[in-house]
């Protein structure tokens, strides 16, 4: 077994690694380094409950520093890595300090997509990845700005559905013709389209930000078509991207992600990558997949842990991640296929469930205030047993009775 | 502080101090034996699932319907069956017993 194991990455996936390992008996010395000043958090209240100001900082802590001690995990702040020096089994970070590994997991997440535009650089621009940014971002929107989001993808419009609530006027423009373009299906998408019209938020479909105007604070905002609008504070949310660019030269194999098997091995040995920076070959889906979600961070930080130590492990999990924007809690599971038959149900008010059938299985359950559905969808999708479409079809079956 | 009785799903008996304020699962997360909470409080995951004796159940507020929907549908639910993350403690939750249910 390895004696000395270096996790980059002090997120979700790469406490998940360290915990698990000291679970699974890892008896080495465990090193877990973050670029952040903070204690590892979880970032999904960040755009919910912090902007709202229901959560302080300290609520999105993972794990507080004495759990770090007694579990003898070396949490180090303020380290970045900075290279991998893979021939050597070394990690050069920032100050120069070289770290030895056994094992090395990369669990470095992922970097925002930048928009470089004129007036990028004003005061009232903001981005949304970690705590600091959704502090500040919060003392920002108590003065109710007239807010002007770019992008509708699910960060973009949980940062419009708080700013409602806290009563700021607020836009979103979004460069395709849907909201969450990348993973809702359309029902969903138009159903939430309506919930936010219905709470206030303006959409300018098939738009991007051309320029932003101001002296030295945000006052207006130029789209494409050269529509001019009132914004004092923008929010940039084009989603995210794994940061591979430390590990160029490294002999890491990559393309959108670090490239991984199902027990999160790269093609070097000794190294693993979970989370947001790893591209998966999932064993059931035929392409790699690269998912950004608490569910896959956790559970890939599992399987390197177990896979550290020696034990028979697959990941297969069916991916889940969830969302919550006013009061609609949405709620996806599987992964839809371009073939798929899509059947729609709603049996109650504000609510909808989406199902995604395959030839002969279920491949994704996508859901709005239905946890009941999505639970049972999920279970149904990890069986991957033979399904009766028409029994799925008919909206008086309870998806639980198919399990 | 508060403290409270937890059996570990070794069946192994801890007895642990939390905040007033804090929900239980949050207690629960800060042992190595504790729930996983993947969805950190969200009421999206069950993983943060616990068994309360009936007398110690009734000091909290009753299921709502998000929690309800959630818990029937897990794999081990029982009668006592709640999920942490949604109970709030404060000073009358000292002593109160419980035990985590098997990761689903
Ligand atoms: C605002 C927001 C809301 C979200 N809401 C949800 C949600 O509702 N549901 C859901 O499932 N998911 C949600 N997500 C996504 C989820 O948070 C991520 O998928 C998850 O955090 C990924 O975990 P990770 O460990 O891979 O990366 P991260 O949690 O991002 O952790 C990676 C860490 O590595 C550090 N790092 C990067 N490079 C280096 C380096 N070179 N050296 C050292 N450290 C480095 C970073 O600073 C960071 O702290 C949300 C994300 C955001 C930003
Ligand atoms: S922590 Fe996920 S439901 Fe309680």
């Amino acid at each position: 077994m390895s004696d000395t194991t270096v996790i980059v990455g002090a997120g979700q996936a790469g406490l998940q690694t360290a915990v698990s390992l000291r679970q699974g008996g890892y008896a080495g010395r465990l090193l877990l380094l973050g670029s952040e000043a903070h204690l590892p958090y979880q970032r999904p209240p960040l755009s919910k409950q912090v902007l709202k100001g229901e959560f302080d900082a300290d609520r999105c802590t993972l794990r507080g520093a004495d759990f770090l001690a007694a579990q003898e995990i070396e949490f180090r702040p303020h380290s970045r890595a900075e290279a991998l020096l893979s021939d050597q089994q070394q990690l050069r970070l920032a100050d120069g300090q070289l770290l030895s590994y056994d094992a090395l997991v990369i669990a470095s997440g992922a970097r925002l997509n930048r928009l470089h535009l004129p007036g990028s650089e004003l005061d009232g621009v903001f981005y949304l990845r970690t705590i600091d940014d959704a502090l500040t971002l919060r003392e920002r929107l108590q003065a109710q700005p007239q807010v002007l989001i770019a992008g509708a993808g699910y960060i973009g419009l949980e940062v419009a559905a708080s700013a409602r609530a806290l009563g700021c006027k607020v836009r979103v423009v979004e460069a395709q013709q849907q909201l969450m373009q990348r993973s809702a299906l359309p029902a969903i998408a138009d159903f939430m389209r309506a919930r936010h019209e219905q709470e206030g938020v303006a959409f300018h479909f098939g738009r991007k930000l051309a320029a932003i105007h101001g002296q030295r604070q945000v006052q207006r905002v130029g789209l494409d078509d050269g529509t001019e609008l009132d914004a004092e504070l923008v929010v940039k949310g084009i989603g995210v991207r794994p940061d591979l660019r430390w590990l160029e030269g490294s002999g890491l194999a990559t393309a959108r992600g670090i490239l991984v098997d199902d027990q999160c091995r790269t093609n070097l040995a000794n190294v693993y990558a979970a989370g947001d920076c790893a591209e998966t070959q999932h064993p059931l889906y035929s392409e790699p997949v690269l998912l950004e979600s608490v569910q896959n961070a956790v559970s890939q930080g599992k399987t390197c842990a177990a896979a550290i130590l020696g034990q028979d492990t697959s990941y297969s999990d069916v991916p889940w991640f969830w969302s919550e924007q006013f009061d609609c809690r949405i709620q996806l599971a599987g992964l839809p296929q371009p073939q798929d038959e899509l059947v729609v149900r709603s049996d109650a008010p504000n609510s909808m469930t989406v199902l995604a059938l395959g030839a002969d299985r279920l491949h994704a359950i996508q859901c709005i205030n239905a946890p009941r559905d999505y639970m049972a969808a999920r279970k149904i999708i990890a069986l991957g047993d033979a399904i009766d479409r028409d029994r799925l079809r008919n909206p008086k079956t309870e998806l639980k009775e198919l399990l | 502080m508060i403290k409270l009785k937890v059996t570990d799903r070794d069946g192994q008996k801890h007895e642990i101090e939390a905040q007033e304020g804090d929900t239980l699962m949050e207690a629960l997360r800060e042992h190595d034996w504790g729930v996983s909470a993947i969805c950190g409080g969200m009421c999206s995951c069950g993983t943060c699932h616990v068994y309360l004796n009936e007398e110690d159940g009734g000091k909290f507020p009753p299921v709502d319907i998000d929690e309800e929907d959630l818990v029937d549908m897990l794999e081990f639910t029982r009668e006592s069956s709640r999920l942490s993350c949604q109970l709030t403690l404060s000073a009358e939750h000292n002593g109160v017993s419980l035990e985590l249910a098997p990761e689903e």
